[in-house]
C-alpha cells in the first residue's frame, strides 16, 4: 500500500508547507455580507485572526456563526466582501493552503459505507504532512471504534472522527463548527487536549499555546461553540456575534481586564452610543463598558466571566 | 495547474473507495448480464421455436437487460461523483483527491459501458439478428447517459432542467411507445436510425464522461439544492406516512424473534393494507352489487373476512407519549373512533394509490383493458360503509380481553362457515328478497359501526393504546 510520502514522490504537489508569516493574518475577512433568499445572514463582518490565535465565535442560535464559518472555508459565495485564509481567498483556496488547513463542520459528512479506518486511509492519501500512526492515537485518545463502518457510528463518534480528519494531517488552520455538541464531558476534554496537543511529535515535545513545534508555525483555531467554559480555558481571543454582526472581538484577556460591568445608575448622562459603552440591560439596569475608552469606570462594578459577557451582549 | 492535478489524479484509491453500494445485489453489476444471459438462453435453446424466434428472444432479453443495468450503472455513477463531490469539498481537502476520485469513478463507469457495448454488438452479430451492430449499444449507451444527467441534476451538480428534461422526455418515450406499438418496439424505432445516429449514441457514453472529468477535475462541484417537485412530494408522502403507526402483533412478533427492538414497524402497516387489497381485488364483485341488487350469502362472510384482514393492520395516528400527555391529546375517551379514523384514512391513502397505478398500467399497457372508473364508482359505491363497518368491529375487537383468542376464534368461525358455503352452496336456498344492497343495508351498516364505536370508545383506554404501540415496536415513541 502506498503511504502518503511515497504517494507525493509520485507527483510534486507543494508538499512542504510554506509558514504564514507573522506579519500576515491567518484569517482576515473585509466587509463580508451573506444574503439568502432576500434575509441577510452576515452583515459586514470584518476580521483579522493572527497566526497563532485561538478564537472563540460566540453567539446565539442563528446568529452567523456557521454562516461565517462556511464562507471563511469557501464553501459559501457571500453577497459582497471577500475572505482570505492564510494569505489565500477563500473560495479560490490553493492545494498549499489546503493542505495547512483542517475543517470540522457542524454536521460531519462522511463516506457512511467505509470503515473508519478506510476513511482515514482514503483521506490521508491526499496530505503530505498526514500521519496514520498520528491518526490512529488520535483516535484512541478520543475512544473512538476504527473498526466500525461510518454508518454504524452514533452521532458523537461520527464528530469525533471528523475531528481526527480534520487534525490527522497537523494542520495550522482549523475551522471548527461546534464540534463538541455531541461529546461527553470526557471526550470534549480530550478533544481540548488533542487540539493543542499533538499525540505523536517528532521532537517529543508538546504543542501546548497552539505553537505546532513539528514545523515551528503557530496554529490558529477558530472554533464556534455554546460552551462557554470549555471556550474560556482555551482560548486567547473571542469574537461574539449578534444578528449576523460581529459585535465584539478582542482578546480574551484584553476583555478580562478592560470589560466591567456597572450599574446604570452609576453613568449617568453616558447613552449606549456613547464610545467605549459595549452594551446596556435596561432590564437589569447594567451596561458593560469599556475602560480603555471609559477609565473613570476602571474600579467601578465587576469584571466578567465569558458566561456573564455573552448574557449581557445578548440581552 | 492542470498539469498538477493531472499528475494528482494519478493518487490511486482504494478499491473500496466508490463502493457505495457494496451491499446492493446490484453491485453484481453487467457481470451478472453473462450469468442471466446464460439461464435464459439454454433454456431457449431447448424449445422446439424456430431459431430466428429464439435469437430475437434471447436478444430482446439480453438488451433489456443491459438497458436496466446500464441506468443504474449511470444512476450509482452520478450518486458516488455526488457523493464524493459534497465530503470532498466541505472538507476542504486537497484536489488531487477529487480529481482522484472522478478518474476511478469515470473508469469504473467506462469498463461497465465497455462489457454492456461490446455485449450488444457481439450478441447482434449473430446472423439470425434482426438489427445492425451498434442499435442495441446506442441504446444502452443513452440510457447510461441519460441516467447519469437525471441523477446528477437531482443530487444539484448539473441545472435542474436537465434533469427535468430527461425526465419528461423518458416518460413521453415511454408512454408514447407503450400506448402505440409497446415499448418493446423502441430497439425497432432506433434500428431504423441512419448508422450514423445511432454512432452518435454509441459514443455519447465517453463523450459526457470526457465532457464531465474536463469540467470538474479542477476542482469539486458545489452542489445546489433546486426545488425538486418530484422528490418534495415523496418526502411528503413518506412524513405523512410516518404519522401513522401500527398497532399489529406482527412487529412484536419480529421484535421477539430478531431482536430489533425499538424499530418502527409503521412499514407493515402499508404492506399489510396493499396484500389486504390485492387479496380483496378479484373478490371485490361478491363483496359488494349494484344500488338495489340482492345480496348473496356470501357477502356477510367477506365482511368477516375484511375483520380478520384489518386486526392487524389498525393504525393510530401521531401515536406518541406527549401527544397523551397535551390537553385533549389523542381525543382520550375518543380512543376508539380516532384509531378507526387513523385506519379508514390510511386506508383512503393506500386504495386511492392502487386505483392510481391501476388506472395507469389498463392506459399505459394495451393487452390490459383499461380502468372503467365510472362502472367501478357505481359498483363500489357501498364499499366505504363495508370497510368503515370492518375497521369499526375490528377495532372493537382489538380492544376487548384476550383479543388474540377471540381472533383465533373469529378465524374458525369463518373457515368453518366457509367451508359450509361451499360445501353445500348447490342446496342453499335463494337469498331473501329483502337482502338487498338498499337504504336498510345501509342502516344497518351504519348503526352496527356506530354501536361498535360507542363500544370501542369506552374499552380503548390510553393505557391499551400504548401498549399495543409499544407491542409493534415503538419504543421510541412511547
Amino acid at each position: 500500500m502506498n503511504t502518503p510520502s511515497t504517494l507525493h514522490s509520485m507527483f510534486p504537489l507543494p508538499t512542504m508547507p510554506t509558514p504564514t508569516p507573522m506579519s500576515t493574518p491567518a484569517i482576515a475577512v473585509q466587509n463580508l455580507t451573506l444574503r439568502l433568499d432576500h434575509a441577510t445572514i452576515l452583515q459586514d463582518i470584518c476580521l483579522q485572526v493572527p497566526a497563532g490565535a485561538v478564537v472563540g465565535l460566540v453567539g446565539r442560535n442563528g446568529a452567523g456563526k456557521s454562516s461565517l464559518l462556511r464562507c471563511l472555508a469557501g464553501l459559501a459565495d457571500p453577497s459582497s466582501g471577500s475572505s482570505q485564509l492564510l494569505g489565500c481567498p477563500s473560495l479560490y483556496l490553493t492545494d498549499a493552503v489546503r493542505e495547512r488547513l483542517g475543517v470540522v463542520a457542524q454536521t460531519p459528512d462522511l463516506f457512511e459505507w467505509m470503515e473508519v479506518m478506510e476513511m482515514i486511509k482514503t483521506l490521508g492519501r491526499a496530505y503530505p504532512r498526514w500521519s496514520e500512526t498520528r491518526a490512529l492515537a488520535l483516535a484512541v485518545q478520543l475512544n473512538l471504534p476504527v473498526g466500525r463502518r461510518i454508518s454504524e457510528l452514533s452521532g458523537g463518534d461520527q464528530q469525533k472522527l471528523s475531528v481526527v480528519l480534520a487534525l490527522a494531517h497537523n494542520p495550522d488552520l482549523l475551522l471548527l463548527d461546534e464540534p463538541v455538541s455531541s461529546l461527553d464531558p470526557m471526550t470534549r476534554r480530550d478533544f481540548m487536549r488533542a487540539l493543542f496537543t499533538s499525540p505523536l511529535r517528532s521532537d517529543g515535545m508538546d504543542g501546548i499555546g497552539g505553537v505546532d513545534a513539528c514545523n515551528s508555525a503557530p496554529r490558529t483555531v477558530l472554533i464556534s461553540s455554546h460552551l462557554l467554559s470549555d471556550l474560556e480555558r482555551v482560548v486567547t481571543h473571542v469574537a461574539f456575534m449578534r444578528d449576523g454582526r460581529l459585535q465584539l472581538f478582542d482578546t480574551w484577556d484584553a476583555m478580562l481586564e478592560n470589560l466591567r460591568l456597572v450599574p446604570l445608575a452609576s453613568i449617568a448622562g453616558i447613552t449606549g452610543r456613547t464610545p467605549g459603552v459595549v452594551c446596556t440591560n435596561a432590564a437589569a439596569a447594567s451596561a458593560v463598558v469599556d475602560t480603555r475608552l471609559l477609565p473613570q469606570y476602571a474600579d467601578a462594578g465587576r469584571a466578567l466571566s465569558l458566561d456573564a459577557l455573552f448574557l449581557e451582549l445578548n440581552a | 495547474m492542470s498539469a498538477a492535478l493531472d499528475r494528482g489524479s494519478a493518487t490511486p484509491l482504494p478499491a473500496y473507495a466508490l463502493r457505495q453500494w457494496r451491499d446492493v445485489p446490484l453491485t453484481l453489476g453487467l457481470y451478472g448480464v453473462v450469468a442471466v444471459f446464460g439461464l435464459v438462453a439454454i433454456p431457449l435453446a431447448l424449445t422446439t421455436q424456430p431459431m430466428t424466434d429464439k435469437v430475437d428472444t434471447v436478444i430482446r432479453l439480453f438488451v433489456a437487460l443491459c438497458c436496466l443495468l446500464g441506468w443504474v450503472k449511470g444512476h450509482m455513477l452520478a450518486l458516488s461523483l455526488a457523493r464524493g463531490a459534497t465530503v470532498l469539498r466541505q472538507r476542504q481537502v486537497p484536489r488531487c483527491l477529487w480529481a482522484a476520485w472522478l478518474r476511478v469513478a469515470l473508469l469504473q463507469a467506462a469498463r461497465a459501458w465497455c462489457v454492456a457495448v461490446a455485449a450488444c454488438i457481439v450478441v447482434l452479430s449473430a446472423p439470425e439478428a434482426l438489427w445492425r451492430w451498434p442499435t442495441a449499444a446506442a441504446l444502452v449507451s443513452l440510457l447510461m447517459v441519460l441516467s447519469l444527467l437525471r441523477t446528477l441534476s437531482s443530487q444539484g451538480l448539473l441545472p435542474a432542467a436537465v434533469g427535468w428534461v430527461v425526465g419528461v422526455g423518458l416518460v413521453a418515450v415511454v408512454v408514447g411507445f407503450t400506448a402505440t406499438t409497446g415499448l418493446a418496439s423502441v430497439l425497432d424505432a432506433i434500428a431504423e436510425w441512419p448508422l450514423v445516429l445511432q454512432m452518435l449514441g454509441l459514443v455519447a457514453g465517453p463523450v459526457v464522461a470526457l465532457g464531465l472529468r474536463s469540467r470538474w477535475v479542477g476542482a469539486a462541484p458545489r452542489a445546489t439544492r433546486p426545488f425538486n417537485l418530484p422528490l418534495a412530494a415523496w418526502h411528503w408522502l413518506r412524513r405523512e406516512q410516518r404519522r401513522y403507526h401500527a398497532l399489529n402483533t406482527v412487529g412484536a412478533w419480529k421484535q421477539r424473534i430478531q431482536g430489533t427492538g425499538g424499530r418502527s414497524a409503521a412499514h407493515t402497516a402499508p404492506i399489510g393494507l396493499i396484500m389486504f387489497f390485492l387479496i380483496l381485488g378479484p373478490h371485490f364483485q361478491r363483496t359488494t352489487s349494484n344500488w338495489g341488487s340482492s345480496l348473496e350469502l356470501w357477502h356477510p362472510l367477506m365482511l368477516i373476512w375484511m375483520v380478520v384482514m384489518y386486526w392487524p393492520n389498525l393504525l393510530c395516528k401521531d401515536l406518541h407519549w406527549r401527544m397523551l400527555l397535551a390537553p385533549g391529546g389523542l381525543h382520550r375517551g375518543r380512543l376508539g373512533f380516532y384509531i378507526a379514523r387513523s385506519t379508514a384514512e390510511y386506508t383512503v391513502i393506500i386504495a386511492s394509490a392502487m386505483l392510481v397505478v391501476a388506472m395507469a398500467i389498463g392506459y399505459l399497457v394495451p393487452a390490459m383493458p383499461a380502468l372503467d372508473v365510472g362502472g367501478l364508482l357505481q359498483r363500489f359505491a357501498l364499499m366505504p360503509l363495508q370497510l368503515f363497518f370492518a375497521i369499526s368491529v375490528a377495532t372493537l375487537l382489538r380492544s376487548l380481553p384476550r383479543a388474540g383468542w377471540i381472533l383465533g376464534g373469529v378465524i374458525v368461525l369463518l373457515l368453518a362457515s366457509g367451508a359450509a358455503y361451499v360445501a353445500y352452496q348447490p342446496t342453499l336456498p335463494a337469498p331473501p328478497e329483502w337482502l338487498r344492497a338498499g337504504p336498510g343495508y345501509v342502516a344497518l351498516l351504519v348503526a352496527l359501526s356506530g354501536a361498535a364505536m360507542a363500544l370501542s370508545n369506552r374499552l380503548w383506554t390510553a393505557q391499551k393504546l400504548m401498549a399495543a404501540g409499544a407491542s409493534a415496536g415503538h419504543k421510541n415513541s412511547l
